[in-house]
């Protein structure tokens, strides 16, 4: 009995004991959060868009690819001046779990903050520029690279970018050549003054030899012949990785050999492995390449690129986010 | 013995805990209160209510405060601001001698965690300088300027862009061009925003921030000649202020 009691004692003292912890730590809680003026904590990684909340999607890399209008082997760069700029701009974004792809093609023009530095490598900070001048700013190597990708990442709200690959001029040629024959059907007849068979509709075989006309002609007296071009750029986009993928599967050291190839033109940070991955995925049907917002518009000197901010904010969050 | 030293600690967590809690709970009463004093403000002054969403402009520049009345009995007010389609709707004031006054007082004096809608004696009170910080707190219950975070959703912020400074026979209107997260620096001693240079440096970086968080609306036009106010409120930590900037429109005297 007496036992008992002592028990039943203890049992409840342990319980009020119990209670005062719970009771003090519920009140301290409550106290910490009431009597600051500070919002309930956010998550710091959410976005408001329209009422609705989004998330940064972790299962991107995304990549940038660049054409340079050079000609030199980019071992053989010396001085700022054989630099070329980047003609061809493309963000890749690759899901890693959807194992899909989606790109989004960015006008050369584009004026957007590029980041000037001297040629001592004095950083100068940002102007509006045309967004092709960037990768004369570096040193035509990693540096150009590494400075497009910055930019790019900044153009697209400050988006992870992974990798880069840049590749000159000469190397569109060879690649073509590793990949024998290319299949391609013209939009528009802005070639005509190159052949006169290339017209709107006709599908035409991209060789060695007419590739570099294919992705690079343009008429510079017509205003905005680089959109055109751009487009064009596109759908030589589109056939070369639908070209690569078929030689994938057929070739197992095809990513080999064309690395081996392109290594005196091509400037990167991809892996081989991410590669495969690359020309294994899927383009997501619903986007496919998309254009970068904006308008085509008449400069002091040059043609300039004017992005639309709204639907570019919309883009990235469609694109790189996901709704919570 | 053992019994005693179990009951001591027992009674003594229950003291802490009802303690605690009643600060607690005094602090929540508070906080759910906060504001109210404005809003009854409002009544007695016979102050015609927001209009909940963004109107014709005429409605707005309809000077709805009698100044005469409300600075006879509260001498720090020298302004009104209004946000359609915000709860934003509070007298400013600003306290000489003590510019921390506001932060933990409201307008009759009252020492209360809201405070008041305040400026700091580094601006003048006409609204003329560069650029003018206008303070408020960030309550819980959405009073004072808890408001300025709707604006981090770009589409809130172009949809309701426009703010009222009411003054004694004068109504300025602001446009609304950014709205975004900034460190805890003090922005008047921070920067000289009557150099011009120095401003026009300040609006670039501004406004040529690319971040999805910040919210640049580039389409208004703003330059180091015109004047904005500069809304500041508190994010969830200390390290961080939510400012959401506006440029001066028009006066209507």
């Amino acid at each position: 009995m007496k036992r008992k009691t002592k028990q039943t004692l203890f049992l409840v003292f342990v319980a009020v004991f119990v209670i005062g912890v719970i009771l003090f730590f519920v009140f301290r809680d409550k106290k910490n959060s009431s009597s600051s003026h500070y919002q309930e904590n956010e998550r710091k990684d959410i976005v408001e868009y329209g009422g609705k909340k989004y998330r940064y999607n972790e299962h991107l890399s995304n990549y940038v690819f660049i054409g340079v209008d050079t000609r030199e082997p980019v071992t053989e760069y010396e001085t700022n001046k054989e630099i070329g700029r980047a003609d061809a701009i493309f963000l890749l974004s690759y899901d890693r779990v959807k194992k899909t792809v989606r790109c989004v093609s960015i006008p050369r023009d584009t004026m957007t903050n590029v980041r000037m530095i001297a040629p001592d490598g004095t950083d100068m900070g940002t102007s509006i520029e045309h967004i092709n001048m960037q990768y004369v700013f570096g040193d035509g190597k990693e540096e150009s690279c590494r400075l497009m990708k910055e930019t790019i990442s900044e153009l697209f709200y400050g988006i992870p970018i992974q990798g880069y690959l840049s590749l000159n001029m000469d190397g569109i040629a060879v690649a073509v050549d590793v990949l024998g024959n290319v299949e391609m059907v013209l939009a528009d007849n802005s070639l005509e003054d190159v052949n006169s068979e290339y017209v709107q509709g006709a599908k035409i075989i991209v060789t060695k030899d007419n590739a570099e006309q294919i992705v690079r002609y343009r008429d510079v007296d017509k205003t905005q012949s680089a959109l055109v071009r751009t487009n064009r750029q596109k759908l030589f986009m589109k056939a070369v990785s639908e070209r690569a993928r078929e030689m994938n599967t057929q070739d197992t050291d095809f990513i080999v050999k064309m690395n081996e190839n392109l290594k005196p033109y091509i400037v990167t940070n991809i892996g081989k492995d991410v590669m495969v991955d690359l020309l294994k995925a899927k383009f997501d049907s619903e986007t496919g390449v998309v254009d970068l917002p904006g308008d085509g518009v008449e400069g002091e000197r040059y043609d300039e690129y004017h992005i639309d901010e709204l639907e570019v904010y919309e883009l990235v969050l469609q694109m790189f986010y996901e709704e919570v | 013995m053992k019994k005693r030293i179990l009951i001591t600690v027992g009674s003594l967590f229950i003291i802490i805990g009802v303690v605690v809690g009643g600060v607690g709970l005094k602090n929540h009463i508070e906080e759910k209160n906060a504001g109210k004093f404005y809003e009854d403000l409002k009544v007695d002054m016979d102050i015609e209510p927001i209009v909940k969403l963004p109107t014709a402009d005429s409605q707005q520049m309809e000077n709805p405060i009698d100044f005469d009345s409300l600075t006879a009995k509260y001498p720090d007010i020298y302004a009104w601001i209004r946000i359609p389609g915000t709860r934003v709707d509070y007298p400013i004031v600003q306290r000489e001698g003590d510019n921390n006054y506001y932060l933990n007082h409201t307008i009759d004096g009252k020492r209360k965690a809201e405070g008041a809608i305040y400026t700091e004696d580094y601006n003048s009170k006409d609204f003329e300088d560069a650029n003018t910080i206008i303070y408020g707190h960030n309550m819980k219950n959405g009073s004072m300027f808890k408001a300025l975070h709707k604006y981090k959703d770009k589409q809130f912020m172009l949809d309701n862009s426009e703010i009222y400074i009411y003054q004694k026979d004068k109504v300025l209107k602001y446009k609304i061009f950014a709205a975004y997260l900034y460190d805890n620096r003090h922005l008047m001693l921070s920067f000289d925003f009557e150099d011009k240079n120095i401003f026009r440096n300040y609006l670039n970086n501004v406004l040529t921030k690319r971040d999805i968080r910040s919210n640049i609306n580039t389409k208004v036009e703003v330059t180091a000649d015109d004047r904005i106010i500069t809304l500041s409120t508190c994010n969830n930590n200390k390290a961080q202020r939510y400012l959401v900037q506006a440029v001066l429109l028009s006066i209507q005297e």
